[in-house]
């Protein structure tokens, strides 16, 4: 059971690798699909060199087994400028000075860049320390960084290549709030939370059948969301 | 460094994920994989088999049902520092969930995932407490209900047991609730030293402080309605599992994460 | 060109990920290294067996230190003083064997054992757990203290009394009457931590029997001397080639146990080999640095003015240092600082102990000189009731008394004189800077609650760049046109690639663009030192203009044969080769092709000019540094709010690279008085091995830091250039501490980093 294959799209490409499961995404990127633009700093999540984007959010790819990678969407520093023109992050970025050995620059790029994109008001300059504050760098100080980053969100910004035509990012949502029919009420009526069918059915039964079983029988009676007391 | 070998299964629903637990005892379950992961990195969790649980996407979800809300074992920490939902019923899952670490591992980073994992210094573990919580666990066997407070049992160590997971969490909800929050940390998103949440209902005539930290473990005191932090802290030294100047700093996290109304 | 910040060179490749660092050159054919290392502190090996590794899935070889003794003898010392200063201050060292597997003996957690060669990364590490290690632990060495109580064990058989180093700086009678302060300091263990950890790659060219060696250092020829003179190899048959460096500081300044046995395996196995070091690898076995402690004595008299200075320091060097002398050396010089001292005794030991080693880091003694004598100062200016600025403006050396004769000798031998033009102009900009700067803050937070203490402080310093002993320049035409620039230097960040090629591209008019730099390449450059000890712009810079001027004769002799005219009315102008009327004109390219494919000059060679630079000596830089500190006295924390650098340095090629190798080196100053810190338990355990232990300071952390930089050309070169590189650093650790004392009007007095939480609770405990 150790030879997965795994599809993926990188940078808006296709691609399948197959790896053992105890590859990490940073590694098949790196060393399988030579995208080394990637760095590993140390394995923990702490650096941030290995930050790339998956499914529109940030995401540590030294903690991130390939195999999770399954049918997502990878964008990485190769994938944000193409061509030889470099994007406003990276131009601001060269003329800023905030790069001297640049081990640290791609994880920053992608950082800033995701937390530029889908803002209404561009950041204060602590915002962006605050953004920026998962990724180390050993070399500038950061304030040129900051700097570059605060530049930047003062631009139209044109995002890279891989846009939809509605301007709204084909790969960058910042909506963090997860979609789910129970989102609020109002909604749709949701679907009915699914237990196990063991836990269902009570095969094998434990101690209690506990909340969850009275809750699905609120859900059989078709109550919407936001129906019970106290909600608007 | 690299992880061991290990075998890794995706379930597709919740009973295959308990089917392979089930049947292999070294298997262990992933979803964020934010905590596991840097442990497997260094070799010090060597699970034969992972059980990924991460598209079970039903556990992503949130909802208010009859006076409580749900949250979904995969909820992860960016969902509670920005859903409608949590902002509105429990915004102090929010301020917690602020706390942990950087944007990119609240991303992948989940409630059921702190839960389980059982560190000293998780933000949500204390919050849980606080709030009166308590976490759904699944096994083959069916399913229970464990209050919070009496989840985490230990560093590391919770009373779900190999064979189950934590796939729904309930907060009752309360109008009146008052909450507070103060964590000490090296850095900003460093695992916190010390840190209290606390949890009041007037109506209800009581608080909860619940304390957390790689300083001081998990601890939760009860106080009456109008408790003080010179209660707490009172509790805290009895305890001891405090001493010497950290005794300095959990009096800075207690009195800091007080709700306005409350005396010292 | 030269003094304009021209947009960087090495960006755009940085910036798209292109750039190669050496772990990027892996590729599918590589094979991978493994290290087993030492689980304790020190202990005999009893027994070392690779059968189960040699058995593991993937593995194609294993190798223990016995049997890498067979063909590897030790690592070259790196530094040896020249014979005056040896003289002048009674300088000795004991110099133990360090070997690229343990022989016999373990002497620090993390020591190299054992190496596995597999077809991946994982595959080696599965394998090295199933190497059989016994070893006999022996009770270890841990306080450096302790070390040299005679009772103590001997960490190696070479270093009696394990004493490695020892040194005494001192001049004139410090048996001054007087008022007298003492202080005991202590900088914690700390060190570089770069961003990109280590790696070594070993490409075996099996037509010549050559081994080309990739690995992230600062000292490519010094890597090819002492791997060859270990290995027993001709020099011709190693190249050593830096690729990007992802930062080096000092711990990449340095020759290592992997660097030996990855060029052994790859000439032994005939592959490509690598081996890149992970986050823990470095935490555990990567030089480490600073780790000293000092008893200090002023004497001034009424009015605050020096009398006398003394230091008495320790320097806890782990199990070896390469650079021994260096640090011993650096500390006690730089005990003088920027003031007035007639009398001065500074003697100072290095003691091995049993824990990781230790080499330069930025700074490399300074900073904990500047932290003892500053902080020391700090004590006479509290005890006299003086003004910490004050009592600096009295003792500082100003432009009646600079250039300054210190009266002996520098490691060079030459005599110790501070080229500079007025130190206390520093001091002066400095204090109106950030008293300017707090004005602002104040008018825009007045009526904000924030009621945590505030504080300033400051710290002088002097720093000792350029040192030589020299640097190699090769600069060249291209078959493309272009001029080619290869020199000892090797850049981890510092920005080589524009600096010396604006140096070359002012020579010769050309743009910035048709001048390759191309340099940490023993196959490229004939010669070199490398990069630390800020000495790239003030020795390399030298030797690379030198070169292009001698560059500029040879290739106005080729350009007359085109133009038709006398080589020495051949001009440089805007990129092109013209006569002296300007009416004929070549391009560089053009003059490239006439060496080709026939063309008029293709008989001769390509023009390539080979020069060197050996400085006089040392060129000075000095300065001054304000802190502004906020804490939280609760919890103990410390805020640094504001940060104010003056310095007094050499003309600068690009302006803004000074000011952020300047700004880079506050950082991790400021990383090192207040987060980092390599703590050992008392079985010399390491307890830092993650970066969730080992604290780097984050964009939270660092403020915005202003930097003034005062212009006083060198004499040393013509370029009038001195070095910058870790003077940001230096006084950064004192200028906190003093700022922490302020903050709480100068009850406390912080006297060892990192200021932690706990420590500064402690103090403020102490003091109620």
């Amino acid at each position: 059971m150790n030879d997965h294959p795994v599809s993926m799209t990188v940078n808006g490409r296709p691609v399948t690798v197959t790896v053992p499961s105890r590859e990490s995404l940073a590694d098949s990127l790196r060393y399988r699909l030579r995208l080394t633009g990637t760095k590993v700093g140390c394995e923990q999540g702490v650096c941030g060199s290995c930050t790339v984007i998956v499914d529109g959010k940030l995401t540590r790819s030294c903690l991130m087994l390939s195999v999770q990678a399954e049918n997502a969407a990878v964008w990485t520093i190769e994938g944000l400028s193409q061509d030889d023109a470099l994007s406003p992050i990276q131009e601001e970025f060269r003329v800023h000075g905030a790069l001297q050995c640049g081990f640290c620059t791609p994880g920053m790029v992608v950082t800033a860049l995701v937390l530029l994109s889908g803002r209404s008001e561009p950041p204060s300059r602590e915002e962006i320390r605050e953004g920026l504050s998962g990724n180390i760098c050993r070399c500038t100080g950061y304030g040129p960084i900051v700097d570059a980053v605060y530049a930047a969100s003062r631009h139209d910004l044109t995002l890279p290549y891989g846009m939809s035509e509605s301007g709204k990012s084909s790969f960058v949502t910042l909506d963090s709030s997860d979609p789910g029919p129970w989102s609020l009420p109002g909604d749709t009526p949701p679907a009915e939370p699914e237990t196990s069918d063991r836990a269902r059915t009570g095969r094998g039964r434990g101690s209690r059948r506990g909340g969850l079983g009275r809750l699905k029988d609120m859900f059989r009676g078709g109550r919407p969301v936001g129906s019970g007391p106290g909600d608007e | 460094m690299k992880p061991p070998v290990f075998d890794y299964y995706r379930a597709a629903s919740v009973d295959e994920a308990l089917d392979v637990l089930d049947e292999r005892e070294g298997a262990r379950v992933i979803a964020g994989g934010q905590s596991l992961i840097p442990l497997m990195n260094l070799r010090l969790a060597r699970p034969e088999a992972l059980v990924d649980i991460g598209r079970l996407e039903h556990l992503r979800r949130v909802g208010v049902v009859d006076g409580s809300l749900y949250l979904g074992g995969l909820v992860t920490h960016a969902t509670l520092c920005g859903h409608p939902a949590i902002l509105r019923h429990a915004p102090l899952l929010a301020e917690a969930a602020s706390h942990i670490g950087h944007q990119a591992i609240r991303e992948r980073g989940t409630i059921g995932g702190s839960l389980a994992h059982g560190d000293p210094a998780a933000e949500l573990i204390a919050c849980c407490s606080a709030l009166g919580a308590s976490v759904y666990l699944e096994s083959s066997s069916g399913c229970r209900e464990v209050p919070a407070r009496e989840f985490v049992q230990g560093p590391y160590s919770t009373a779900a047991s190999h064979n189950e997971i934590v796939t729904w969490i309930r907060i009752p909800l309360a109008d009146d609730r008052r909450v507070g929050f103060y964590e000490v940390a090296p850095r900003p998103g460093d695992f916190a030293r010390v840190g209290a949440v606390w949890c009041s209902e007037p109506e209800n005539d009581k608080s909860t402080v619940a304390l957390f930290g790689s300083d001081c473990g998990h601890m939760s005191i009860e106080l009456g309605g109008d408790g003080r932090a010179a209660d707490v802290l009172d509790a805290v030294r009895a305890s001891g599992r405090v001493q010497g100047g950290l005794v300095r700093v959990v009096e800075a996290a207690v009195k800091r994460s007080m709700p306005t109304e409350f005396h010292e | 060109m030269i003094g304009s910040n021209v947009a960087r060179v090495e960006d755009p490749s940085l910036l798209r990920g292109e750039a190669s660092f050496v772990a990027d050159l892996i590729d599918a054919g590589t094979l991978h290294v493994g290290f087993l290392r030492s689980p304790v502190a020190a202990g005999r090996i009893v027994r070392l067996d690779l059968d189960g590794a040699l058995r593991s899935p993937g593995v194609i070889a294993a190798i223990d230190g016995d049997t890498l003794s067979r063909f590897a003898g030790a690592l070259p010392v790196l530094h040896t003083p020249d014979p005056t200063f040896v003289e002048a201050t009674g300088f000795g060292m004991s110099v133990p064997s360090v070997y690229g597997l343990a022989r016999d003996r373990v002497r620090f957690v993390g020591e190299p054992v054992a190496a596995v060669v597999a077809e991946s990364r994982a595959l080696a590490e599965d394998a090295l757990e199933r190497i059989d290690l016994v070893i006999d632990e022996e009770e270890p060495v841990v306080d450096p203290r302790a070390a040299l109580d005679p009772q103590s064990r001997q960490v190696h058989p070479e270093t009696p009394g394990n004493k490695a180093a020892w040194i005494r700086f001192a001049r004139g009678d410090v048996t001054q009457r007087g008022i007298v302060v003492e202080g005991r300091y202590r900088i914690g263990r700390h060190s570089g931590v770069p961003l990109e950890c280590r790696g070594v790659l070993g490409a075996y060219d099996a037509r010549d029997d050559r081994v080309h060696l990739w690995t992230s250092t600062q000292i490519p020829f010094l890597v090819r001397r002492a791997v060859c003179e270990a290995l027993g190899w001709s020099e011709e048959r190693l190249r050593v080639a830096v690729p990007e460096v992802g930062g080096g500081f000092g711990p990449k300044a340095n020759i290592y146990h992997e660097e030996l046995v990855v060029a052994f395996l790859s000439r032994r196995l005939r592959a490509r080999v690598a081996w890149i070091e992970d986050r823990t690898e470095h935490l555990l076995s990567s030089a480490q640095s600073r780790d000293q402690f000092h008893r200090t004595r002023l004497t001034v008299d009424g009015e605050g003015r020096i009398l006398a200075y003394e230091d008495e320091f320790l320097v806890d060097i782990g199990s070896h240092n390469l650079w021994v002398a260096g640090v011993v050396a650096n500390t006690a010089i730089h005990g003088h600082g920027p003031y007035r001292i007639p009398a001065f005794d500074i003697r100072g030991t290095a003691v091995v102990t049993n824990k990781a080693p230790t080499s330069q880091y930025r700074g490399a003694g300074r900073p904990e000189a500047c932290f003892a004598l500053e902080r020391t100062l700090d004590l006479a200016a509290a005890r006299l009731g003086i003004d910490p600025i004050e009592i600096r403006r009295r003792n500082v050396l100003t432009s009646s008394d600079l250039p300054y004769a210190v009266g002996l000798p520098y490691r060079d031998g030459k005599p110790i004189v501070f080229d500079g033009h007025d130190f206390g102009a520093t001091l002066e900009t400095a204090v109106r800077l950030v008293t300017e700067s707090r004005k602002r803050v104040d008018e825009n937070d007045a009526g904000s609650e924030d009621s945590n203490p505030t504080g300033v402080g400051y710290a002088m310093f002097i720093e000792a760049t350029g040192r030589g002993p020299y640097e190699t320049a090769r600069v060249r035409l291209g078959a493309d046109g272009r001029i080619w620039v290869h020199s000892g230097a090797a850049s981890a960040g510092q920005s080589h690639k524009t600096t010396l090629a604006q140096i070359v591209a002012e020579v010769l008019s050309v743009d910035l663009v048709d001048v390759r730099v191309v340099s940490g390449d023993t196959d490229l450059a004939p010669d070199g030192i490398g990069t630390f000890a800020s000495r790239t712009a003030a020795v390399a810079g030298p030797a690379v203009h030198r070169a292009a001027e001698e560059l500029a004769k040879e290739i106005r002799g080729r350009a007359a044969r085109l133009l038709d005219c006398r080589p020495e009315d051949v001009t440089f102008v805007d990129g092109e080769l013209r006569d002296a009327s300007g009416d004929r004109k070549i391009s560089w390219v053009d003059l490239a092709e006439a060496h080709l494919r026939g063309g008029v000059l293709s008989t001769l060679p390509f023009p390539d000019v080979v020069e060197r630079f050996e400085p006089d000596t040392v060129t000075w830089v000095a300065g001054t540094h304000a802190a502004v500190v906020e804490v939280d006295a609760d919890i103990g924390r410390t805020r640094v709010v504001d940060y104010v650098v003056v310095d007094e340095g050499g003309r600068a090629i690009h302006p803004r690279v000074v000011e952020d190798q300047i700004r880079g080196g506050v950082a991790q100053g400021i990383g090192g008085v207040l987060l980092e810190e390599f703590e050992f338990d008392s079985n010399g355990q390491p307890k830092s091995v993650t970066l969730a232990e080992y604290l780097l300071p984050t964009s939270l952390d660092v403020p915005d830091i202003q930097v003034h930089h005062i212009t006083s050309p060198s004499p040393l070169n013509r370029l009038g250039v001195k070095g910058v590189g870790e003077s940001g650093t230096i006084p950064v650790y004192a200028a906190v501490a003093s700022a922490v004392d302020a903050a709480f009007q100068w009850s406390i007095h912080m006297d060892a980093t990192p200021i932690s939480p706990r420590s500064l609770l402690a103090a403020l405990e102490n003091d109620s």
